[in-house]
């Protein structure tokens, strides 16, 4: 039982750790979307860095979650596969009550950063397709073809 | 709320094609001369007011603006208008360059040189006719090539002028499109936005104007430019005005503003450039052309009216200019000399005027005086009729006529008289007594002369009313008088002059002529002595006198006897030489060890020789020569282009007496008219090198080499200045290039940096997405 809320707890943190990543990931595609607009292509540069490194922390933090359901599968003797957070709150039972409030919040959080991150992809592809049409067309006009395929300098002015 | 995203999408996407529609036309127009570089600003959106919240609503493209520098822009303008006036200049002047700077066949210098390798042919025979027409048409090409020469600087300055009446048309275009693009961006700008193109298109046209002139454009506040020109306005916010290319009232070319009469002072452009060359560099080839041909006809006909074809003397001679009727009264023989109307200028000196006996050769040696500021051409018609043998008359046209009678000639060379004493005044064979000294003579009312001959004694009494002025009575006055007396002819006398000194002689010569001059209060003036008996000779002296006179000024020479003695034969018997200020040049050795009829050397080319006979110093034996080193020093006979070698004054007009193209024997190789004589000729041919007043002391030669090294020495210095102000152009060039031109690479590179931005942008958000699916289902 002891092992129980033990791990309820450390399940407990992670979640909360979740929320404050996803948090940040929700801020980060935000400015995202604000350098896309304000195409800088030094700003998209910086935020999408900025992007990359927080999605990083997203797998020690996948590490850390896989090894609480692999604990708790043990203790319950199930695949830790079938394990969700709404199953593990409803086998805690009064202990997993603020897991199920947690989870209710990461679910309303993740939905934000699915739709925006779905969104800002969109955009940000969008712009790409324009450029690269536009750099298409005029590597056409001058016949150099594809500097990105080739690798070849261009001297546009020659 | 999905609206919102869904608008703030659609017009962020809108910024990026507007940017990548500047991009694009800021690449297209890589190459259009005058683009200024565009980007576009963007800003953000005004936030919109949902319920409560202020929410922000994406971004959007605020202006598209210009990258250029103004000053630099006017800089370049200004600079512009220089390097094109220069370019201008530099282009006239090369054809001038052109035409002057001919070195083959029909070039000028060329041309004088055959001209004077012609009369060093015919100076060796002057009497070829081959080698005359040789001459006479060297002489006639010559003149061509001035006449060439003058009508292509004329034809220059006809192009030049048509090239800027080109120039102002494109100008009142360039100001009309300036106008039109001024009206077009306000319009534009009024709504807000900046007319971007239309502005580069008015920088290329005020461009284009600097080309042409120097201008200056100030931009107002609505974005219309105002275009200066001189002080005046081309173009206004909303009119222009036109320029047009005028004469002015001392007839030069000047630009100005369509009905105002100000010049408009244009000193920058194409116009500016041509308009310094037709007003300053092209009259100065034109006026050293005009003054090297005025002073070539001028020195060549000095020479070629004093001397004498090889058809000896004249008997008809036209003159090639005409008199003018110079204050309008409808007559010309009223004008003085110095002011008639003649080409060249007419000045105080003496003319000589030989009138030649053609059947016996003797020469009667007239010296003209003009007084060019007092006499008028009636004086000089009278003056030329009153030498004897010979007719003057002004034509119509005002053309001077001379003429002689039958059995006489006429010249103006400088040849001396070969046979000075045709009087017999210097041991001839009539008795004969001179004055002592040069009349005029001091004579006094009622001074008497007493004189015996065959028919017995008279006395001539002199009255004062017989001369001018009794108290310097001049020896043609006192011979007329003398004359007058019958007794003279009853008695076989004559009184005659010689020189300036009275002669008396008996009209036959031989020994047993004689007269006395017994007495009288007239013979201390004339310097005789009471009681002396004038005895004549059986043998004559003759007098030749020859060669040809090398001194520098006019002169006379004054024979006369140091003694009484035979030529030949007395011992110490000299001649004394005194020239016309009675300094005695010569002292010529005539007595013992003399050979009579052997050639003396006087002084300066003159040569004498004496036949036998008796000399008297007692009775004042005297001959006198005029020798002549210039025979017009009045510049009357080129002035009247009477047997002118070359007419006309300027380069347009030269060319070759009619008369000599027709008949060239009449070309004047000589001074002297006897057979052989070059020497005409070989005075001449000294022009060659010779340096000559009029052109500042240079040669003929030296001054056309100078005209024509002047040209390319102002090219040079154009060329050196056009090279350093185009460099500079060059220089501002480039830096407008770095502030407005378009860096195609930059530009490529900015889109491909952008591409790839977005794109991992792109696969990094989708990840993100790809992570939250997967946490979802866990949840």
């Amino acid at each position: 039982m002891k092992e129980l809320q033990t791990l309820v707890r450390h399940l407990e943190a992670h979640l909360q750790d979740e929320l404050a990543a996803q948090e940040r990931t929700l801020g980060l595609l935000e400015a995202e979307e604000h350098a896309l607009r304000g195409r800088d292509p030094h700003l998209v540069f910086e935020r999408t860095t900025a992007l990359e490194r927080e999605l990083a922390t997203g797998v020690g933090r996948a590490r850390r979650r896989e090894e609480l359901l692999a604990r708790l599968g043990a203790l319950w003797r199930v695949p830790p596969a079938t394990l969700t957070l709404s199953s593990i709150a409803e086998r805690a039972g009064v202990e997993g009550e603020r897991i199920r409030r947690l989870r209710g919040e990461l679910r309303e959080r993740v939905a934000k950063v699915v739709k925006l991150a779905r969104r800002v992809a969109t955009l940000a592809r969008t712009h790409q397709r324009f450029f690269s049409d536009v750099l298409q067309s005029l590597f056409a006009t001058i016949g150099a073809g594809d500097v990105r395929q080739n690798g070849s300098l261009l001297d546009a002015e020659a | 709320m999905s609206n919102l995203g869904l608008n703030i999408g659609l017009q962020g996407l809108l910024s990026s094609q507007s940017s990548l529609d500047t991009i694009g036309h800021n690449i297209t127009n890589a190459n259009t001369p005058g683009y200024s570089r565009q980007s576009l600003e963007i800003g953000t959106n005004t936030a919109v007011q949902v319920r409560n919240l202020l929410m922000g609503n994406g971004v959007q493209a605020t202006i598209v603006r210009r990258t250029v520098d103004q000053l630099l822009n006017a800089r370049l303008i200004g600079q512009q208008s220089g390097v094109s006036r220069l370019d201008a200049r530099l282009s006239v002047l090369g054809e001038a360059e052109g035409l002057l700077g001919n070195t083959s066949e029909s070039g000028l210098g060329k041309a004088m040189q055959s001209f004077f390798t012609a009369l060093s042919n015919l100076s060796a025979t002057p009497e070829d006719p081959v080698l005359q027409s040789g001459a006479v048409q060297n002489a006639s090409q010559l003149a061509s090539v001035f006449n060439q020469l003058a009508t292509n600087v004329n034809v220059l300055k006809d192009d030049t002028i048509a090239r800027m009446q080109a120039h102002v048309d494109a100008v009142n275009e360039l100001a009309e499109q300036i106008s039109g693009l001024n009206k077009q961006i306000s319009a534009t700008e009024a709504s807000g936005v900046t007319a971007n193109d239309l502005r580069d298109r008015r920088e290329n046209v005020l461009r284009e104007l600097a080309k042409l002139i120097d201008v200056k454009g100030i931009e107002d506040a609505r974005g219309a430019v105002r275009v200066l020109v001189g002080g005046s306005m081309l173009v206004s916010p909303t009119t222009f005005n036109q320029m047009e290319l005028a004469t002015s009232g001392d007839g030069s070319l000047e630009i100005r503003m369509q009905g105002q009469t100000d010049s408009l002072g244009i000193t920058g452009g194409a116009i500016g450039g041509l308009l310094q060359v037709y007003q300053n560099s092209l009259p100065t080839i034109s006026n050293e052309l005009d003054e090297l041909a005025k002073n070539w006809i001028l020195e060549l006909n000095r020479v070629h009216t004093t001397g004498v074809g090889g058809s000896g003397p004249f008997t008809s001679l036209v003159a090639a200019n005409t008199f003018s009727d110079v204050d309008g009264d409808g007559v010309v023989t009223d004008e003085l000399l110095s002011n008639s109307g003649l080409p060249f200028d007419v000045v105080d000196g003496e003319v000589v005027v030989n009138v030649t006996d053609l059947a016996t050769g003797a020469i009667d040696k007239h010296v003209l005086a003009i007084d060019a500021s007092r006499a008028t051409v009636s004086d000089l018609v009278n003056e030329l009729n009153s030498l004897g043998h010979v007719t003057a008359t002004v034509d119509g046209q005002g053309r001077l006529h001379v003429f002689s009678e039958p059995g006489y000639g006429f010249d103006f060379s400088a040849r001396l008289d070969t046979n000075p004493d045709a009087v017999g005044s210097f041991g001839g064979g009539q008795a004969t007594i001179t004055s002592a000294t040069d009349g005029p003579y001091a004579l006094a009312d009622g001074d008497t002369l007493q004189l015996t001959g065959p028919a017995g004694t008279f006395t001539v009494t002199f009255s004062a009313s017989q001369f001018a002025q009794i108290g310097a009575a001049t020896a043609d006055e006192l011979a007329a008088v003398i004359n007058a007396d019958p007794n003279m002819q009853t008695n076989g006398l004559v009184a005659t002059v010689v020189g300036e000194r009275l002669v008396l002689q008996t009209a036959g010569s031989g020994a047993s002529e004689s007269f006395s001059v017994d007495a009288g209060s007239a013979l201390g003036a004339l310097g005789w002595s009471a009681a002396t008996t004038v005895v004549g000779h059986d043998s004559a002296v003759s007098v030749t006198i020859g060669g040809s006179y090398t001194g520098s000024a006019n002169d006379q020479y004054t024979f006369v006897p140091n003694m009484d003695g035979v030529v030949g034969t007395t011992a110490g018997l000299k001649v004394f030489v005194y020239d016309q200020s009675g300094q005695q040049v010569a002292a010529l050795d005539v007595g013992a060890g003399y050979n009579p009829g052997d050639e003396l050397d006087v002084l300066n080319g003159v040569t004498l020789k004496l036949g036998f006979g008796t000399l008297s110093a007692s009775d004042f034996d005297v001959f006198q020569v005029d020798v002549t080193a210039d025979s017009d020093t009045s510049d009357l006979l080129p002035a009247l282009g009477l047997n002118a070698l070359f007419t006309g004054d300027d380069a347009l007009s030269i060319g070759v007496r009619n008369d000599l193209l027709a008949t060239p024997s009449l070309f004047a190789s000589s001074q002297s008219g006897a057979p052989g004589d070059g020497s005409n000729l070989l005075e001449m041919l000294e022009f060659d090198a010779a340096d000559v007043a009029g052109l500042g002391g240079s040669s003929f030669g030296a001054t056309w080499a100078d005209l024509v090294s002047s040209v390319g020495l102002d090219i040079d210095s154009s060329r050196s200045a056009y090279d350093a102000e185009e460099f500079l152009m060059q220089s501002l060039d480039a830096r407008r290039d770095q502030v407005s031109g378009v860096n195609v690479d930059e530009e490529l590179v900015n889109m491909m940096t952008a591409e790839q931005a977005y794109n991992a942008a792109a696969q990094f958000i989708r990840v993100s997405a790809e992570l939250g699916d997967e946490l979802m289902r866990l949840l």
